[in-house]
């Protein structure tokens, strides 16, 4: 047990101006190590996957050379080549870029779906708000990856390349980004229309209302930014999922098809090496575990940070 | 003032409640009824062709292939096909559509004539229900066991290094991407002899029952360690933050203040009520595993519900696709249900809405 003991309050603590709301979660984030750990495992994934391709061209990544196909990993190839002799590392580098990509935009996608279907649910309430819960509730249902798998496959088969900053990409990324955007919405709107149910009863709402606010305006610049918290926390753990996501997609071969690499597709193959060759699943699939761990820890820390009933510092 | 609830009894109050979730749960299902249907229709490619890809095929018989499973009848009224430029006629009978015969047989419980198989639907979802049932039971209860065992530890050990591990290994264990786990136990089990794909050696059943049985352990036993390890991390955490909520109650400390053991306190006071978000999260998790464990089937090749459905979409089988989805559906909607359900019994503080 220790003894607490009454220290006289010094000035310097009175006089302390009161913490900001950014202030005290930064210093509740901090306190968090797996967060802390989580964003710097992140900050260098991200270094890895765009720092390295100042060491190797996309061209590299994609290159075939047949005659050195299925190296172990050695001193010119660190990470063992694929099936057709692809250089893994470099491939590992420029997946992780689509990777990544995807997972963002994936996200901002279902963000996007879920905040305008579940603050239109929230604010207007009555029959809209039943007509598009039962709506959500149904695709709840209907579980996410079956879904995944079924629209994928018909919809990212004949895909154009397309050309974005001067890179050649596989149409199949927009149409994957743009399906798990479409199929992960209902948890979020779910959250966002809980949110607006509370919110919305408020005194300052109810001023605002009062002064002739529009709609629009009481949804977007009142509500919204009250509501942030727990958007911001899903919109981190959708990342991960989105990327997750991708991968076991890709690694079906439904998703981002060839030539352009992510960490998932690089998998597909090794599905039939697995003892031949450990290293065609190994570096991109431990990558994989590294992102998702790293986002979930950060997110973990974003919610604690976040929640603005915990005050303590 | 309305009296205070009990522990196990069921007011009108709630019955009420019930009843009104059981009508959105029929609704929901209605709901996906329809969706189901219009969204195999809008996928590309002729289903007709799928099932036979022989060039040989003359124009009469995919006509009578299209006769054969409904297709050369419109799909709703004025609609011929759900190509929007194409208008058909409006004037045609509605119980003589597409829609209205998957409705008409949906309600005898026919689920149509798989493409690919030849056979009914239904039978085939039925024998792959059964091998998923097994998966996730075997995978549940282990999860459930474990999960419950270590969050209970975990939350009784606060703060101390044992706790700390848990919770990250419980962590870890929850983001894992399924499939690439399932990857390496594949690896670490073809290297330990043990087989790696299916439900059972072929031949097996020539073989007397308690030899099929340890056959059906060996290939069961991979897909349901990589299903425990998934969920078990998920129950721990979930067991471990509720204990800890529970413990923070005044009536812990009321109970300490008794002068009670440390075990007494876990067994009579807390447990129970710490028992409760575990509760529905099984039942939620039951219902969308059904589906959701295609990740674990498809890389274990076991022949469950996921690895159907995984196949049928490789294979454009419409009516296998369109049933598995509804099966699936449905059992999540009843998952939700029963977890309402068990919710408001064990939670008297639940109240009607």
């Amino acid at each position: 047990m220790t003894t607490q003991v009454n220290t006289p309050i010094t000035v310097a603590e009175v006089e302390a101006p009161p913490l900001s709301l950014g202030n005290l979660t930064w210093r509740r984030f901090r306190r968090h190590k797996m967060a802390i750990f989580g964003a710097v495992v992140l900050i260098l994934l991200t270094f890895y996957s765009f720092g390295g391709a100042l060491f190797f061209t996309e061209k590299y990544s994609n290159y075939t050379n047949t005659k050195e196909r299925l190296q172990s990993p050695n001193a010119k190839h660190p990470f063992g080549t694929d099936t057709v002799g692809r250089d893994i590392l470099a491939r590992t580098i420029y997946g992780g870029q689509i990777s990544i990509l995807i997972g963002i935009t994936a996200a901002f996608v279902e963000v996007m779906i879920g905040i305008l279907i579940g603050a239109i649910a929230g604010y207007f309430g009555g029959n809209i708000d039943a007509v598009l819960m039962r709506f959500t509730e149904a695709m709840l249902n209907i579980p996410q990856l079956l879904l995944l798998i079924v629209m994928s496959k018909f919809f990212s088969g004949n895909v154009p390349n397309i050309n974005i900053l001067g890179r050649e990409l596989s149409g199949s990324v927009i149409v994957i980004i743009l399906i798990i955007g479409v199929t992960s919405w209902p948890y979020l709107a779910r959250i966002v229309r809980a949110e607006f149910l509370s919110i919305k009863e408020r005194e300052f709402i109810l001023a605002a209302r009062a002064t002739g606010t529009s709609s629009w305006e009481i949804i977007f610049k009142h509500i919204l930014p009250n509501s942030i918290a727990p958007i911001v926390v899903s919109a981190t753990l959708g990342v991960a999922g989105a990327i997750s996501l991708e991968a076991y997609v890709s690694f079906l071969g439904m998703g981002v098809r060839a030539p352009t690499a992510t960490w998932g597709n690089m998998l597909e193959n090794a599905y039939r090496y697995i003892e031949t060759a450990y290293w065609l699943w190994l570096f991109p699939g431990l990558l994989i575990v590294l992102i998702t761990l790293s986002i979930n820890f950060l997110g973990d820390g974003l919610r604690d940070a976040l929640d603005p009933r915990s005050r303590t510092v | 003032m309305t009296p205070p609830l009990q522990h196990g009894t069921f007011p009108l109050q709630r019955w009420r409640m019930l009843l009104k979730r059981f009508g959105w749960a029929l609704f929901t299902i209605l709901f996906v009824v329809v969706l189901n249907f219009f969204l195999f229709r809008v996928l590309p490619g002729d289903p007709a062709r799928q099932g036979i890809r022989d060039p040989r095929l003359t124009p009469e018989t995919i006509q009578a292939i299209r006769v054969r499973f409904g297709l050369d009848k419109p799909i709703i009224n004025c609609f011929e096909s759900l190509n929007p430029v194409k208008v058909g006629s409006c004037g045609v009978n509605p119980l003589d559509t597409q829609f209205f015969i998957y409705v008409k047989n949906l309600l005898k419980g026919d689920l149509g004539q798989s493409f690919y198989y030849n056979r009914p639907v239904k039978d085939i979802l039925g024998e792959r229900l059964w091998n998923t049932i097994l998966l996730i039971g075997a995978g549940q209860i282990l999860a459930i066991l474990i999960g419950v065992v270590f969050g209970l530890f975990a939350a009784w050990k606060a703060r101390t290094a044992i706790d700390y591990a848990a919770l990250i290994s419980g962590l870890v264990a929850w983001s894992l991407p399924t499939f690439w786990l399932a990857i390496i136990l594949l690896f670490w089990g073809t290297n330990h002899g043990l087989p790696i794909g299916g439900k059972a050696t072929p031949g097996m059943s020539s073989y007397p029952f308690m030899q099929q049985m340890g056959d059906l352990l060996q290939h069961l036993f991979l897909p349901t360690l990589a299903y425990t390890i998934i969920y078990m991390g998920e129950y721990m955490l979930i067991m471990r933050s509720s204990l800890l909520d529970v413990l923070a109650e005044d009536y812990i400390l009321a109970a300490k203040a008794k002068g009670l053991s440390a075990f007494q306190i876990l067994k009579d006071h807390a447990l129970k009520n710490s028992m409760l978000p575990l509760v529905t999260l099984i039942a939620i998790n039951l219902g969308f595993t059904v589906g959701g464990a295609v990740q674990i089937e498809t890389v274990f090749s076991w022949p469950g519900l996921g690895g159907a459905i995984f196949e049928a979409v490789g294979r454009k089988d419409y009516p296998l696709l369109q049933g598995g989805f509804l099966l699936i559906a449905i059992s999540v909607i009843l998952a939700n249900f029963i977890a309402d359900l068990t919710y408001s019994y064990l939670d008297p503080r639940v109240q009607a809405d």
